[in-house]
């Protein structure tokens, strides 16, 4: 999917802090860029800044945090441009919460929350019901003109997910933000749910930035896939290519903690130490502490991403070694 | 909105969920009681300060189901009058705390932090007074008064008293529930689905943050009766001359001991009323909960 490359969003040097002032920078400095038709997995741990960064985009940041520098451009009808993030909301850009229990209004019946945006735009009423059925029914819902009456918990969690993205699709977005979408879903349903998003991206060119922390569901659905650390982000390129050959070792170290079927082994990876703190960081690689490649370079001076390969970038002095012997 | 006003209704008026028993039998008692308070004129002698001074304390007869008071007067016919009287201001001491304390709470809830500590402050001091004294206080600065525009005599000061002590009840209730709700991932949903601000608040917000108020309501009804008695009883609610459960119970307790029914009727009618109205908050509770 590298064909249609128009940028639709681009985050350029985002950075979000802890309270007013520089005090505890979040995510330093963010660049990221999601094309038309095109899917971007953002991965990292809890705490990274991932669904953070995504909520900056629409500013539906908590009040503790604040947006100190850098800009979110959007592509309008003019190219791409900042907006006010408040008037993205339901136009041009939707968003998918992680859990379809409490993400949908329990005291109100599916139509009516599928019709929600478009009455909020002043569609009539019996125009909206229809709308609502076909997007039902385009997202993969049973018998959507027998059920538009149904209760939220009346639905399955699957069920729940597909009212939840008919709802993102009602606005038309050019861009769709899925924080963790198939998080509380069990893996048949997660996998209907990812081939459906899969199917939107292609039939409506449709761009998706898929914020997860499952690297199983990246190797299903992003094309590119961008990996997070502590706010930065520290490896992004080409998913295939990121993660059959990672080039940090960040990223080499979270696939060698996927268990893995059939070969025996008994305990979990896990990454020795713990991520630092906001604003607790010396200089140096932010990883550096943690790192069992880590050089003396590591500790003195932060590592910036750089090109090693056609759209593969890395923040890593050290890639080259992870490149000779320990590619799998 | 219209679709929970419907679940919610639906909720006080199916007998198949959870609390039905409860809610049915809630029902059965406060309807008896306000068929018998609608049909006032028609089952009793329609003239509750009637004196009879020649037939006074006489045992119940025929003519005088309940037999009669110290001033010769139909109990029966008080006792029905006392009835309609106190559901009167049980509603409507419930209903105007409710509706300024929801706005209030409301708005606090809403309002920037200063605003809303400065609201919950005052909602304190308020819990913090006495309120018995307060309304002794109020009854007599105001005085019994008489006629004010709808509100029988003595009927104003009570219902201003309970509405200036009673909305912080219903304000701390909304704020909490809206703080709850406005959490709720599906308000964040609604938030990043570009609909406006009032319409979040009034479709979803609303709706789901009302549930505790409704039980609080079919409670608070009863609690504004008791208080209204026990005003009454104590001398600082409605005039003595006006029928009224605790008016009459005070009146009666002197002769107590030969005509024991004037005291137990109207104490048994409280009870009952009391009763009545926290079974139907309680089964809406049990419905209500998720």
């Amino acid at each position: 999917m590298m064909a249609a490359q128009t940028p639709l969003l681009v985050m350029d040097g985002l950075s979000l802090g802890l309270g007013s002032g520089n005090r505890a920078m979040i995510v330093p400095s963010l660049n990221l860029t999601v094309n038309a038709g095109e899917c971007l997995g953002l991965v990292g741990e809890s705490g990274s800044g991932k669904s953070l960064s995504l909520r900056a985009i629409l500013g539906l940041l908590p009040n503790s945090i604040h947006r100190s520098a850098g800009r979110i451009l959007l592509r309008g009808p003019t190219g791409l441009a900042e907006h006010d993030p408040a008037s993205l909301r339901g136009n041009g850009i939707s968003m998918v919460f992680q859990e379809p229990m409490s993400s949908l209004n329990p005291s109100m019946r599916i139509g009516d929350l599928v019709a929600a945006g478009l009455r909020a735009k002043g569609m009539a009423r019996g125009k909206a019901r229809t709308k609502a059925i076909s997007l039902l029914r385009e997202v993969g819902f049973p018998a959507p003109e027998k059920r538009l009456d149904d209760w939220p918990h009346q639905l399955s969690g699957g069920l729940r997910q597909r009212v939840m993205i008919a709802m993102a699709l009602s606005v038309e977005p050019a861009l769709l933000l899925c924080d963790e979408p198939t998080t509380a879903l069990d893996v048949t349903t997660q996998e209907q749910i990812l081939l459906l998003l899969e199917r939107l991206k292609k039939d409506r060119g449709l761009g998706i930035l898929f914020v997860t922390h499952d690297l199983s569901v990246i190797s299903r659905i992003a094309d590119r896939t961008a990996v997070m650390y502590a706010g930065r982000l520290v490896e992004e390129g080409p998913t295939a290519e990121l993660l059959a050959a990672p080039r940090h070792p960040y990223t080499l170290a979270l696939l060698s903690c996927l268990p893995q079927a059939g070969t025996g082994q008994r305990r979990l990876q896990a990454i020795d130490g713990t991520p630092p703190a906001a604003g607790e960081h010396g200089g140096g690689c932010i990883f550096a502490p943690r790192c069992t490649f880590a050089a003396h370079q590591c500790l003195t001076a932060e590592p910036v991403l750089a090109d090693i390969a056609p759209a593969h970038r890395t923040a890593c002095y050290r890639h080259v070694l992870l490149r000779e012997g320990l590619s799998r | 909105m219209m679709q929970t006003m419907r679940s919610n209704l639906h909720a006080l008026f199916t007998l198949r969920e959870r609390g039905s028993g409860k809610i049915a039998v809630g029902y059965a008692i406060i309807g008896l009681f306000v068929f018998t308070a609608m049909a006032a004129p028609w089952i009793t002698t329609g003239e509750p300060a009637r004196q009879d001074l020649l037939n006074r304390l006489a045992f119940p007869s025929f003519a005088h189901p309940l037999g009669t008071d110290q001033l010769g007067r139909d109990v029966w016919t008080r006792l029905v009058y006392a009835i309609q009287l106190d559901f009167r201001i049980g509603i409507l001491g419930m209903l105007l705390p409710a509706i300024l304390g929801s706005l209030i709470g409301v708005a606090s809830a809403l309002s920037p932090h200063w605003l809303d500590a400065a609201i919950s402050r005052l909602a304190d001091i308020i819990i913090s007074l006495p309120l018995f004294v307060f309304f002794l206080a109020l009854a007599g600065l105001l005085g019994p008064g008489s006629d004010w525009g709808p509100f029988g005599p003595g009927e104003l000061p009570i219902l201003l008293g309970f509405t200036l002590l009673g909305w912080v009840v219903y304000a701390r209730l909304l704020r909490t529930e809206m703080h709850r709700i406005l959490a709720m991932e599906y308000i964040r949903a609604a938030i990043t689905g570009g609909l406006p601000l009032h319409r979040v608040i009034i479709g979803h917000v609303m709706p789901n943050a009302v549930g505790q108020t409704l039980v609080y309501m079919c409670v608070d009804i009863g609690l504004a009766i008791l208080s209204l008695a026990t005003l009454s009883f104590l001398g600082a609610g409605v005039p003595l001359d006006r029928p009224e459960l605790g008016g009459m119970i005070s009146a009666s307790r002197t002769v107590i001991s030969s005509n024991w029914w004037l005291v137990a009727a109207p104490g048994a009618v409280l009870a009952l009323m009391g009763t009545g109205l926290a079974l139907i908050g309680d089964g809406l509770d049990d419905r209500l909960k998720p």
